[in-house]
């Protein structure tokens, strides 16, 4: 019959000291797992104290925000997805920082458009990288005319649910204040004599679009892409006149564009603001249960191990205790965490199933606003052509003029 | 041309609107008389287009020749011209109404097509045509300078090069006014439908708020509300929406509301009449004698994009 050991525990043979560390190590990693850093902010759209002269207002056009689908299935979250969802939130979120920008009075004129052109004054672009009840993360790039970058980085917030208690505001408003803001600063970074350079290299940027060989000797391009002007054409200069005549008709477009986005976007948003209520609390849940499934399985795989390691170097039967109290526990903290996975999965599906009945409901209102882009933007390109095609005989017989 | 119907006729022989007396219900047999009603009317509208094209050709080409004027001094054909504008939008509408009406008839549906095409087709030359007569005798604000810039606006001295380029510039200009129209239709078309939300939205708005909206706030909130905290209201001065600012269309106005159907004559936003030409007084007298209120509308914008052009 073995002896009972009855030695310190600072004696104890390593085997129980292994099991000891790796309960410390359990805890530690526990206690990280748990700790959530939750940052909020209320910082409000800001509008310049000093008030921006309208020669020095930038007109801003926002793309609709990249929607992310090829990573539809390979977010961090196991939040749901939908992909008519998330093209509807490319369309919503950009007309909703179109608002914010606007109601600041910082900027020109501020309209969302279909598709990228180089002769806007300040191009703002967005990619979804996670959107839900809960949480909302955009990576936001804006580029000036010139070539000059003004933002490049990641915004993200997370809604309480005093947000969705008040229904004042959108319950991730700070993000596009947030955007609006560092715009603004952005803009205040630069003086006078650059923003109008970025409106003339805009202006040009357009006139060459249309006429590259009526223009090509006003800008120059660097090495690093940057735009600059060599020379502005004369005050009565005929063919930026004509562009000039042109340029209303674009700007015609983007504001029948705009009427739109608009349409859309109060079509959605009742659904929507819906959709993002009642999935916050399935969403809150459904993380919570996910993390303390996370760590009931952690801790009871810890245990185990432990436990079984620590009773195959036991020599004693307090120490074979004590590894078998070790495996119980974990055995126990395993199947914990199975059952909080499977009720994980209740509100996932809970999750997946409001998310797919919102995309049922919106996406004809998606397709309408598609259509809509499409045929617009045909129009467009089809007039592009035939201006193009004019203003190039017109270059033609002027040349022979002369 | 559009095909001869003969609705008395059982549906044996091919006929233009094709009946099943046997399945149709009340409802289908109203829908199809009701489409075809409205086809009837867009012929007869296209055909008094054609008229009124024909006779304002007739007139352009007598005063080429002539170099007659009116007795005002207004180029001849100027009022056949702006009867062809008028007849124009007329007819434009009435196809509009064929098409919505429309059944699902193809064959309906093609003509409708191509009626449409030829009054796209028709509108560009008049277009050209009216601003060939503007140019000739007036021209525009930088039609004029621009041509005094490049050759002897009176027309003897023109090079063949500057003649290329009036040219070209009348074909610009009459390419533009076909696109404002295009996206002009598309507006309407969104007005249209944002006004079915709006007067919805303003009356669920002003009960529950007491306010008046421009349209822009919606129950339910958004943060382009009035009173949004996260605007910071030590800086931001009138932060009631009214910071937004207007658009650039050709008018000069962003489209904010729809044009109201009302019964009062003339909208406010309708320039004076002073200084209006005979096209100009044409558009006028049509669009305040005009009863169908789209149609109205549809003329008033003609008036004041004609006007803008003086």
């Amino acid at each position: 019959m073995a002896k009972l050991n009855h030695t310190p525990l600072s004696t104890r043979p390593g085997s129980l000291k292994g099991l000891w560390f790796l309960l410390g190590l359990m805890a530690l990693l526990t206690s990280c797992a748990t700790t959530e850093i939750v940052t909020t902010t209320s910082e409000p759209a800001m509008v310049a104290q000093v008030p921006i002269e309208d020669a020095l207002r930038l007109d801003v056009m926002i793309l609709p925000f990249d929607p992310n689908l090829e990573r539809i299935e390979a977010v961090e979250s196991d939040i749901p997805v939908s992909a008519e969802v998330r093209r509807a939130e490319s369309r919503y979120q950009a007309y909703h920082l179109k608002e914010t920008l606007e109601q600041t009075g910082n900027w020109g004129v501020v309209r969302v458009i279909p598709s990228p052109t180089n002769f806007q004054p300040l191009l703002v672009q967005a990619k979804i990288l996670a959107s839900d009840g809960e949480n909302l993360r955009l990576f936001v790039k804006a580029t000036d005319a010139a070539g000059s970058v003004w933002i490049n980085k990641e915004y993200s917030d997370s809604a309480s649910k005093y947000a969705y208690q008040s229904v004042r505001e959108d319950p991730f408003q700070d993000i596009y204040n947030q955007v609006a803001n560092d715009l603004l600063k952005a803009h205040q970074a630069r003086n006078a004599s650059s923003i109008i350079n970025i409106q003339n290299v805009a202006r040009l940027k357009f006139a060459a679009d249309l006429s590259p060989e009526s223009v090509s000797n006003y800008l120059q391009t660097d090495r690093r892409g940057r735009v600059t002007v060599t020379q502005l054409p004369a005050e009565n200069d005929l063919v930026m006149r004509r562009v000039g005549r042109l340029r209303e008709q674009e700007n015609l477009f983007v504001d029948t564009m705009d009427d739109y986005y608009l349409n859309f976007y109060r079509n959605v948003k009742p659904s929507y603001d819906e959709w993002r209520y009642a999935t916050y609390d399935e969403a809150v849940r459904l993380r919570q249960m996910q993390k303390q499934a996370r760590n009931r399985l952690l801790a009871g795989a810890a245990l185990i191990a432990g436990g079984v390691y620590a009773g195959s170097q036991s020599e004693t039967w307090a120490g074979d205790a004590a590894a078998a109290g070790a495996v119980v526990g974990g055995i126990g903290a395993v199947k914990s965490g199975m059952d909080r996975y499977k009720q994980a999965e209740i509100h996932e599906q809970a999750l997946a199933e409001l998310t797919q009945s919102l995309g049922m409901e919106i996406e004809p209102n998606v397709l309408q606003i598609e259509g809509q882009s499409i045929e617009l933007e045909g129009t467009l390109d089809a007039q592009y052509g035939q201006w193009r095609r004019i203003l190039k005989d017109i270059y033609a017989a002027d040349q022979g003029n002369q | 041309m559009l095909p001869e119907t003969e609705p008395t006729q059982v549906a044996e022989d091919e006929t233009f609107f094709e009946t099943d007396r046997a399945g149709a219900s009340g409802a289908a047999i109203e829908s199809q008389l009701g489409s075809k009603a409205a086809l009837e009317a867009a012929a007869d509208a296209v055909a008094a287009a054609g008229e009124a094209l024909l006779k304002a050709g007739d007139e352009m080409s007598d005063g080429e020749q002539a170099s007659a004027s009116m007795g005002n001094g207004e180029p001849l054909g100027s009022q056949s011209m702006s009867e062809a504008q008028i007849a124009l939008i007329i007819a434009r509408a009435a196809l509009d109404d064929a098409a919505a009406s429309n059944d699902g008839d193809s064959r309906s549906g093609q003509w409708i097509d191509a009626a449409n095409a030829s009054i796209e087709i028709a509108s560009e030359a008049l277009a050209g045509a009216v601003q060939a007569a503007m140019m000739d005798g007036r021209g525009t604000d930088y039609d004029a300078s621009d041509a005094a810039q490049t050759a002897d606006v009176t027309g003897s001295g023109q090079s063949g090069s500057d003649a290329r380029i009036a040219e070209l510039d009348a074909e610009l200009e009459a390419s533009i006014a076909v696109f404002e129209t295009d996206m002009q239709s598309a507006r309407d078309q969104a007005a249209a439908a944002l006004t079915g939300r709006t007067m919805t939205a303003v009356a669920k708005s002003s009960i529950e708020t007491g306010e008046t909206s421009d349209g822009s706030e919606v129950a339910g909130g958004s943060a382009i509300e009035a009173d949004d905290p996260s605007a910071d209201a030590d800086e931001a001065g009138d932060s009631d929406g009214d910071d937004v600012v207007t658009g650039r269309t050709p008018d000069g106005a962003r489209y904010e509301s729809p044009p109201p159907t009302e019964e009062s004559t003339i909208p406010e936003d309708i320039p004076s009449p002073q200084g209006d030409d005979i096209v100009a007084k044409q558009l006028r007298e049509a669009a305040m004698a005009e009863q169908d209120p789209d149609l109205k509308a549809k003329l008033w914008e003609e008036y004041k994009r004609y006007k803008a052009g003086l």
